[in-house]
């Protein structure tokens, strides 16, 4: 679970680290009247769970209050990566000379976690090649660690007691909340009147979604797609995406091997949907409901099950009720093999439903249609 | 890999056939199934942990209150734990204690922390652990540790090792059409962190002369690929390796199934999986059939 910017920063000063004094809001006038309160310039910020957000558009520097309407109109316009602008973050414009950057992640190749530190904060930390990595495991990072990563930065002795101090924190809230990522980038060293300390400008946390169950306080942070939610339910794995072509199939890894056929033939796919274990009557069918309130716009339908300790027949009994109940109106290729294979195909074709055992045939049948359109 | 059980298996040193074997969480719907399913295979189950409800048995094998108690009434060294993720740390670490040698966690959606808690705990007891989110072991005609259908897998001498379920078994069968059988196949886990990783059951099985092709199935997300590709040059491995990666079209950014299964900015692609195998000279399939012409291709 990615959190957006708002709850991350709202989870960090929870954690006792000072953020912008900023205000999420939907709609103009929210806006319009927190940014007189707070003053210009004010910096509007769209809250999506994306990287480069910049480099997109979806950051906008609002100098005077003139420039507000067609700022935050022409922000709320926008779609990327297939995301809407919902939420607008309203935060203070703060000046400050440096940007640092400081991370916390579970490293997945050493099976252990990594504290990144650097000083060239603002760009992407992939592309730094002058950072300092350590790696540490379930105690968190050693006092030397903390140290050398303050010593790297090259920093003052009070703005190292103060980086220390963040770093900390930053720590305690990656442990825990359970997060697989902590980042701030960047963390710009703030000096004005009224303050002198490091303000993380933006905040990316990813939670670890399988430590949700003990981390209750971390619930109202999930997103609510109602469709997801509803696939949950039944144990599916739902993703929707943006193409037209609905792929469903049992068991993660064959689904999204599904996900590449079908763009092999040129398509591209409207949802990845996993039954999980157990392909039974009732799981096809419920996932056939899902999808008819879910994708509405769908154009075809791909269904790769490869049945191994489920037996073909009753996942084919899934489709003839789907088909009594008018769940199948769009057009829909099946990929049935696996125990009693052959009996399910008779079954569907009994009940004028033409399916495949082998997937590269339904593939074909799939990219004659597409060719028809 | 002094005393490891999975190396002994996968080095050819010792034959898994006959290992007695334990189900923690034996008394739910799922653990009752998968045990007969590997009963049935020939997988001698000699014992069922379900705290609380020692006494009672399962298909004919006696359940026990805890796996000490298990390990003192019976000979098992392997387990299969089919407990529910908030109860797969403590079952673990409880077999660690008890002296069970090689655990297969099947239980899905564990936390990460956990599995690097149950990592540590193994290492300090010389006990190898597979998993979690993984359909286990098969070494075909000898042994099932797992949940994976038994149609797929015919004996022979390829090494499967692999980050899916439902792939491997696809992948499997399209071996078993073509006529290659399978030594062993290892579901890895569909998790961030695989307490078992890819390279540490090559290293078990490189010197196995009976593995003559080794097939990896990968997926999007993490460097696991990529590391086996500097494996393979680095320690010059001389047995054919290919591979097949799941997750050519995928979005960045969104998690596809596995917990695992995720693009994080410009990690985690095919294309870089991809490129590093093929500079190692493995040949990497576009789509799943593709698997045994490029083994019967390789040179």
């Amino acid at each position: 679970m990615r959190l957006l910017e708002y709850q991350a920063k709202e989870l960090m000063s929870k954690f006792g680290l000072k953020v912008p004094k900023g205000k999420v809001v939907s709609d103009y006038n929210e806006a319009e009247r927190f940014a007189r309160t707070i003053g210009y310039p004010v910096v509007l910020k769209a809250q999506l769970p994306i990287g480069g957000r910049g480099k997109a558009g979806l950051i906008v520097r609002v100098k005077e209050p003139e420039e507000m309407k067609a700022s935050f109109e022409k922000l709320k316009e926008k779609v990327v990566s297939g995301y809407r602008v919902d939420k607008v973050l309203v935060e203070p414009f703060m000046a400050h000379d440096r940007e640092l950057y400081i991370s916390f992640s579970e490293n997945r190749g050493d099976r252990c976690f990594t504290l990144i530190a650097s000083s060239s904060g603002g760009i992407d930390v992939e592309e730094v090649k002058d950072k300092y990595l350590a790696n540490f495991g379930l105690d968190g990072p050693s006092e030397q660690q903390y140290s050398k990563a303050a010593s790297y930065l090259k920093l003052t002795s009070k703005e190292r007691e103060k980086f220390l101090s963040i770093a900390k924190k930053l720590y305690s809230l990656f442990d825990r909340s359970e997060a697989e990522l902590v980042e701030v980038n960047p963390l710009a060293y703030v000096s004005d009147s009224n303050s002198n300390d490091f303000v993380p400008l933006d905040a990316k946390i990813i939670i670890d979604d399988n430590a949700l169950f003990r981390r209750p306080e971390l619930k109202p942070y999930l997103a609510t797609d109602i469709s997801v939610e509803e696939a949950e339910k039944y144990g599916f794995n739902f993703v929707p995406l943006d193409g037209d072509v609905a792929v469903v199939g049992n068991g993660a890894g064959l689904v999204l091997a599904t996900l590449d056929m079908v763009a092999s033939k040129g398509l591209t796919p409207a949802c990845f949907l996993d039954l999980g274990g157990g392909a039974t009557p009732d799981r096809v069918l419920a996932a056939l409901e899902l999808l008819s309130k879910a994708l509405p716009n769908m154009k075809a339908l791909f269904i790769n099950v490869f049945g191994g300790i489920t037996n073909s027949v009753s996942v084919a009994e899934g489709f003839l009720e789907a088909k009594r109940r008018g769940l199948l109106s769009k057009p829909f290729f099946i990929r049935l093999s696996g125990a009693g294979e052959q009996e399910a195909r008779k079954l569907l074709e009994d009940n004028g439903i033409q399916s495949h055992i082998d997937v590269e045939d339904a593939l074909d049948a799939l990219s004659r249609w597409s060719g028809k359109q | 890999m002094k005393e490891s059980l999975l190396a002994s298996w996968l080095s050819g040193e010792s034959d898994p056939k006959g290992t007695e074997v334990m189900v923690q969480g034996i008394t739910g719907r799922y653990g009752r199934l998968h045990t007969e399913l590997m009963l049935s295979y020939g997988t001698k189950i000699v014992a069922g942990v379900t705290p609380g409800k020692g006494g009672e048995n399962v298909l004919g094998v006696p359940v026990f209150d805890s796996c000490e108690e298990a390990i003192k009434k019976t000979n098992a060294v392997a387990s299969v734990v089919f407990v529910p993720a908030p109860n797969y740390l403590s079952a673990v670490e409880e077999a660690i204690r008890a002296g069970v040698k090689l655990i297969v966690g099947i239980t899905e959606r564990v936390p990460v922390r956990d599995t690097m808690k149950s990592i540590e705990e193994g290492r300090k007891k010389n006990a190898d652990l597979i998993g979690p989110n993984t359909p286990g072991v098969i070494f075909p005609g000898k042994i099932k540790l797992g949940i994976m259908p038994v149609q797929p897998f015919i004996e022979g001498d390829s090494l499967v090792l692999s980050r899916s379920g439902t792939l491997t078994y696809e992948i499997s069968n399209y071996l078993k059409k073509a006529g290659i059988g399978i030594f062993s196949a290892i579901g890895i886990g569909g998790d961030p962190i695989n307490s078992t990783n890819f390279i540490e059951a090559l290293e078990m099985a490189r010197d196995n002369p009976r593995i003559k092709n080794i097939v990896i199935i990968g997926e999007i997300g993490g460097d696991a690929e990529e590391r086996v590709a500097t494996y393979i040059t680095e320690t010059k491995l001389q047995k054919k390796v290919v591979a097949y990666i799941a997750g050519r079209s995928a979005p960045k950014e969104k998690k596809m199934g596995h917990a695992g299964a995720i693009i994080m900015g410009e990690a985690g692609t095919v294309e870089s999986k991809e490129k590093a195998l093929n500079r190692a000279g493995v040949p990497v399939a576009k789509m799943p059939w593709e698997v045994p012409s490029l083994i019967k291709e390789w040179s």
